[in-house]
C-alpha cells in the first residue's frame, strides 16, 4: 500500500510515547534505534510524525527520512506497546515503498537485496557452494513430504545451524528432503522495500517446494519462516499448499513421538528473535524443547516474550549502520550474562552472530549456539 | 543564525545530541493535545545539570527563546513556538538515589515515571502517587513542571504534595537547590526549610521560571492489597453525595466518577463510580466495607469491577469504561480539547449541569461536526474533584479542528466561571481562558517571571504572555 493509504492511522497516533518504553520499566528503552540514537526521529512516534509530514507534504522523502527509516530492525517492540493498536511496521514499510520508487534505499541493503535476486544469496556467495555443509546428497532433490529449507546465513556463514537442523530431522525420523535450487527467501528485498523482488523470490522457492511434492516446509532462520508464513501468501495472491514450521516446533511435536534427548547440565537462557516470537508469536516451543533437554535450568531474561529486546540486527541494519547493531547486542549480551546462565540459546542466525560478535568484543564467559545446534548436541 | 546556533550548541552536549535537520525538528512540535506548535530551530539533548545550564546561560546571553521538553505527554498544548531551541532533558534519566530509609527518591528531570516505579518495585516501594498524571509514559520532571493530576489523588493528593526538593536552573544559568536541599550540609529532606518554599515557584510553573532538572520525591511503601469496586448509579446526584460521604470516611485511595461521555460496556445507569482502596491487607479490607456501605446507601447499584482493576492494574490511562479501545473511540483519528479543574465536591454538581447543558444546547453542532464526547469524569481529590470535560474532534477535518479549538474555549469560559472550576493543566491552549482573570495574582506571576528570567527566553507564551525581545 501507499504511505497515504495509511493516513488515518497515521493520524491516529497520540503521541503518548508508549512505543519508546511503556511497561518495561527502569528507563531501558525498547526500541533499539532509538535506544542508540536518542533523537525522537528514530523511535515510533517521531517515525509517525515523519510520515504525517510526508502525507501533508510539509516535507519530502531524502536521505534523512530513509536513514530514520532503514535504521528500524522491524523488531515490532513498538507495536506491542503501541496504545492505539496500529500498524506500525505496515506503515514503515509503506514509507520503505516510498523511498524505493525514489533510489533512496541505503546502498549496503540495495546491493545485498540485489544480490540476494541476481546470486540467490545476499552474501554474493557462489550458488554450487550452497550445499556444501551437506553431509551427503541423498537426501539433495529428494521428493518428500516435508523439505528443510536451509536459508541462506545458516547455508553460507552458519553451517552448524544447518547441519544441526538437519540432524534434528533425521533423529526425529523424518523423512525430508533438500531443495536443488533453493534461493534466498527474499527478505531482504521485504526489508528494502522492494516487493516485486520479494515476490520474485518467494514464487521461485514455493515453485521449488511445489515440484519437490512437499506438504510440510522446516525452516532454522525465523526470517526465512516469517517470508513464508506471513508474506508468501500476500505475495502471491494465493494461500500457500503447505504448513511451515521453525525447526524447534518440529522437534516438540517429535518429542510427543518419541524423540528422546540426552542430558545437557547447562543454565540456559533463550532469547526471544523478533521474527518468530513478536513476529510469529512463537514463544512457548523453543522454551518446551529447552526444558525436555534432562539437566538444562531455564532462565529468564529480565526483557522476554512479547517485552524482549531485539539483538540490534534485525533488518540487516549491520550492514549499513554497524555501530548501531554492535551498541544493542552487546546490551542484550549483558541481559543475558546477568541471568547467572552460562548458555546463551537464539533461534535465529542472525541472532547468533551478532551475540558471538558481542561476546568476543566483550570476552563474556557465556557461550552462544543457535537453539538447533544445542539440541543436535543432544540427539 | 542557525549554523552559530548549531555549533553553539554541538560545543555543550555534543554533535551527537544536537540537530537542526529537519526530519529531527518535526517530531519535536506537537505534543498528545490538538494544539498545533511551532517547529523548533534546534534540538539540544544535554545529559548533565552542567550542560543544562551552559545552553541557558548561552540562550540567555544571545536572547534566543528555548523550550524545555520531556516526553511531551501532555494534552494542553506545548506551545513550542517557531525557531526555539528545543531542550529535551530525556538524557538525564538517572536515578541517583533510592532511600528506603528517608523516604525518598532522587532522580534526574528525564526519568520516566514508570521507570522509576519499576525501579522502587524492585525493592517493595512505590513513588508517593501513582501514574503521574494522564500518561505514565511522562518524564518526573515534566510532571512537577506542570503539577499533573495524580491517579489516586483522593488519598494521595496531588504531584506537587510529594516533592521534597529540586534542583532547577535559572534562565542565566544559576543553578539553585530547594528546601533543606540548599544547605549543602543537609540532605533533601524536607521541603519546608531554609525559608521560603521555592519548589513551590516552580512546580505547576510549566517551566517558565527556570528548567528542573533534578527531583527528590516522596516514596511510601507498595501496599499489600488493593480492592476494586465499581458502582452504578441512576441519578449523578446520589454519585456525587456517595462520593463525598466515602471522601470524608478517607475510606478509598481513589474515586473516579463518570459523569458522561458513552457507558461502560454493558452497564445501564446515569452516572458510575470506580472505587479503589489500597492498604495493608486487613485496614483495606475494613476501608472497602466502609465505602462499599456508603455507596449503597446512596443507590449505588455493586457492579463488576474488572473494568476497575484493568483502569488501575493493566494500563492506567482513559479505558475507564471498558478494557480496551471501543469503536467509540477507535474508528477514526481523534484528538482531544480537553478543558478540566478543581471543583469542591458540593460544587461538582452544579458543574456537571453545567456541561449537560451546555452539550444540549450544542446538539446541532456536535453533530455537525463530528464531536463526540469521550468522558466527563471526576478524579476526586481530597477535599474536592478535578473534573476532565474530554470531547474529540475528527483529526483529519480542519473545520472539526476549528469547532473543536473553539469550543475548547467556550467551554473553558463558561467552567471557569458559572461552572467555579479552576483548571490544573493549564498550557498553551488553556491559560489564556484563566490568566486574564486571576488579577493581581496574574500580576504577581508576570513579575516573578520578569525576575527569574528577565529576557523572557524560557518557554515564551506559555501561561504569560510573550515579552519583545
Amino acid at each position: 500500500m501507499k504511505l497515504a493509504e495509511y493516513k488515518n492511522q497515521i493520524y491516529s497516533c497520540l503521541r503518548c510515547g508508549f512505543c519508546f518504553d511503556h511497561e518495561v520499566g527502569s528507563q531501558a528503552k525498547i526500541c533499539p534505534s532509538h535506544a542508540s540514537y536518542g533523537m525522537e526521529s528514530y523511535g515510533a512516534r517521531g517515525k509517525l510524525a515523519i510520515a504525517r509530514a510526508l502525507v501533508d507534504e510539509a516535507m519530502e522523502f531524502d536521505e534523512d527520512v530513509a536513514e530514520r527509516i532503514y535504521t528500524c530492525t522491524e523488531c515490532g517492540a513498538c507495536e506491542e506497546q503501541c496504545f492505539k493498536y496500529l500498524d506500525l511496521l505496515d506503515i514503515y514499510r509503506a514509507m520503505k515503498g516510498e523511498l524505493v520508487l525514489r533510489d533512496l534505499v541505503p546502498s549496503p541493503l540495495a546491493d545485498a537485496a540485489r544480490a540476494a535476486l541476481e546470486e540467490g544469496n545476499p552474501y554474493g556467495q557462489a550458488a554450487g557452494k550452497r550445499l556444501d555443509w551437506a553431509p551427503g546428497r541423498e537426501r539433495v532433490g529428494k521428493q518428500a513430504e516435508t523439505v528443510l529449507f536451509v536459508g541462506c546465513t545458516p547455508s553460507y556463514l552458519r553451517r552448524g545451524i544447518a547441519r544441526g537442523a538437519y540432524q534434528l530431522l533425521e533423529a526425529g525420523d523424518v523423512e525430508f528432503g533438500l531443495l536443488t535450487d533453493e534461493v534466498c527467501c527474499g527478505h531482504p528485498s521485504y526489508v528494502a522495500g522492494d516487493l516485486e523482488g520479494a515476490r520474485a523470490a518467494v514464487q521461485k522457492n514455493v515453485e521449488a517446494i511445489e515440484r519437490a511434492g512437499a506438504r510440510r516446509v522446516v525452516f532454522a532462520c525465523p526470517g526465512c519462516l516469517a517470508t513464508f508464513r506471513d508474506e508468501a501468501p500476500e505475495l502471491l495472491g494465493r494461500p500457500l499448499a503447505f504448513e511451515t514450521l521453525h525447526v524447534a516446533e518440529l522437534v516438540e511435536q517429535r518429542l510427543g513421538a518419541g524423540l528422546r534427548l540426552r542430558k545437557q547440565s547447562r543454565m540456559v537462557t533463550y532469547h526471544d528473535p523478533c521474527n518468530l516470537g513478536r513476529g510469529l508469536g512463537i514463544y512457548d516451543a523453543p522454551r518446551r524443547v529447552v526444558d525436555a533437554v534432562p539437566g538444562a535450568r531455564r532462565l529468564e531474561m529480565r526483557r522476554t516474550r512479547a517485552r524482549s529486546f531485539c539483538c540490534g540486527n534485525g533488518g540487516f541494519v549491520r550492514l549499513g549502520y554497524e555501530p548501531m547493531a554492535v551498541e544493542n547486542e552487546t546490551a542484550r549480551l549483558e541481559e543475558a550474562v546477568a541471568t547467572g546462565a552460562d548458555l546463551l540459546l537464539s533461534a535465529c542466525p542472525a541472532c547468533q552472530i551478532a551475540f558471538l560478535d558481542a561476546k568476543r568484543r566483550s570476552k563474556a564467559a557465556i557461550e552462544v549456539l543457535d537453539i538447533v545446534e544445542w539440541l543436535a548436541q543432544a540427539v | 543564525m542557525r549554523e552559530n546556533l548549531t555549533e553553539s550548541m554541538v560545543q555543550i552536549v555534543g554533535r551527537a545530541n544536537v540537530s537542526d535537520r529537519l526530519v529531527d525538528r518535526i517530531c519535536y512540535s506537537r505534543d498528545c493535545g490538538p494544539d498545533l506548535a511551532g517547529i523548533p530551530a534546534v534540538v539540544v539533548r544535554p545529559s548533565t545539570t552542567e550542560e543544562v545550564s551552559a545552553v541557558l546561560r548561552w540562550a540567555n546571553e544571545h536572547g534566543h527563546a528555548l523550550y524545555t521538553r520531556g516526553r511531551a505527554t501532555t494534552f494542553l498544548g506545548s506551545g513550542v513556538k517557531e525557531g526555539v531551541i528545543l531542550l529535551e532533558t530525556t538524557r538525564m534519566n538517572r536515578v541517583r538515589r533510592i532511600d528506603t530509609t528517608a523516604g525518598y527518591v532522587d532522580v534526574e528531570a528525564g526519568a520516566i515515571w514508570h521507570g522509576i516505579d519499576a525501579d522502587l518495585r524492585r525493592v517493595g516501594w512505590e513513588l508517593a502517587v501513582p501514574g503521574g498524571g494522564g500518561l505514565f509514559s511522562c518524564t518526573i520532571g515534566g510532571t512537577v513542571a506542570v503539577n499533573a493530576i495524580p491517579h489516586g489523588a483522593t488519598e494521595y493528593g496531588m504531584t506537587g504534595d510529594h516533592v521534597l526538593a529540586l534542583e532547577v536552573v535559572l534562565a542565566n544559568g544559576d543553578v539553585v537547590r530547594t528546601g533543606s536541599w540548599a544547605n549543602p550540609a543537609s540532605e533533601p529532606i524536607e521541603r519546608n526549610a531554609n525559608g521560603p518554599d521555592f519548589a513551590g515557584l516552580f512546580i505547576g510553573s510549566y517551566g517558565i521560571l527556570g528548567v528542573i532538572t533534578r527531583v527528590v520525591y516522596r516514596i511510601r511503601r507498595a501496599p499489600e492489597a488493593e480492592l476494586f469496586r465499581f458502582y452504578a448509579f441512576d441519578d449523578y446526584h446520589d454519585l456525587v453525595a456517595a462520593a463525598g460521604g466515602i471522601q470524608g470516611r478517607g475510606a478509598a485511595t481513589f474515586l473516579v466518577g463518570l459523569f458522561g461521555g458513552p457507558k461502560p460496556d454493558g452497564e445501564e445507569g446515569d452516572a458510575f463510580l470506580h472505587v479503589i482502596v489500597r492498604d495493608r491487607a486487613a485496614t483495606a479490607e475494613a476501608r472497602g466495607h466502609e465505602a462499599e456501605a456508603i455507596a449503597e446507601s446512596h443507590g449505588g447499584r455493586p457492579r463488576p469491577a474488572e473494568g476497575t482493576r484493568h483502569y488501575w492494574q493493566e494500563h492506567m490511562y482513559s479505558w475507564l469504561r471498558n478494557t480496551g479501545p471501543s469503536a467509540y473511540y477507535s474508528d477514526r483519528p481523534f484528538f482531544c480539547p480537553e478543558v478540566a479543574g478543581f471543583v469542591s465536591t458540593r460544587g461538582l454538581v452544579d458543574a456537571v449541569a453545567l456541561f449537560r447543558t451546555l452539550k444540549a444546547e450544542r446538539e446541532a453542532e456536535f453533530e455537525q461536526y463530528g464531536i463526540r464526547v469521550k468522558g466527563v469524569d471526576a478524579y476526586f481529590a481530597r477535599n474536592g474533584a478535578y473534573l476532565w470535560i474530554d470531547t474529540l474532534y475528527d483529526e483529519r477535518r480542519k473545520d472539526a479542528w476549528e469547532y473543536g479549538m473553539r469550543l475548547r474555549g467556550e467551554i473553558a469560559e463558561r467552567m471557569f466561571t458559572e461552572g467555579r472550576m479552576s483548571p490544573g493543566g493549564l498550557g498553551a491552549g488553556i491559560s489564556p481562558h484563566i490568566f486574564p482573570k486571576l488579577g493581581t495574582t496574574n500580576e504577581l506571576l508576570r513579575a516573578t517571571k520578569s525576575m527569574l528570567d528577565p529576557k523572557g527566553i524560557l518557554n515564551p507564551g506559555l501561561l504569560v504572555e510573550e515579552v519583545a525581545r
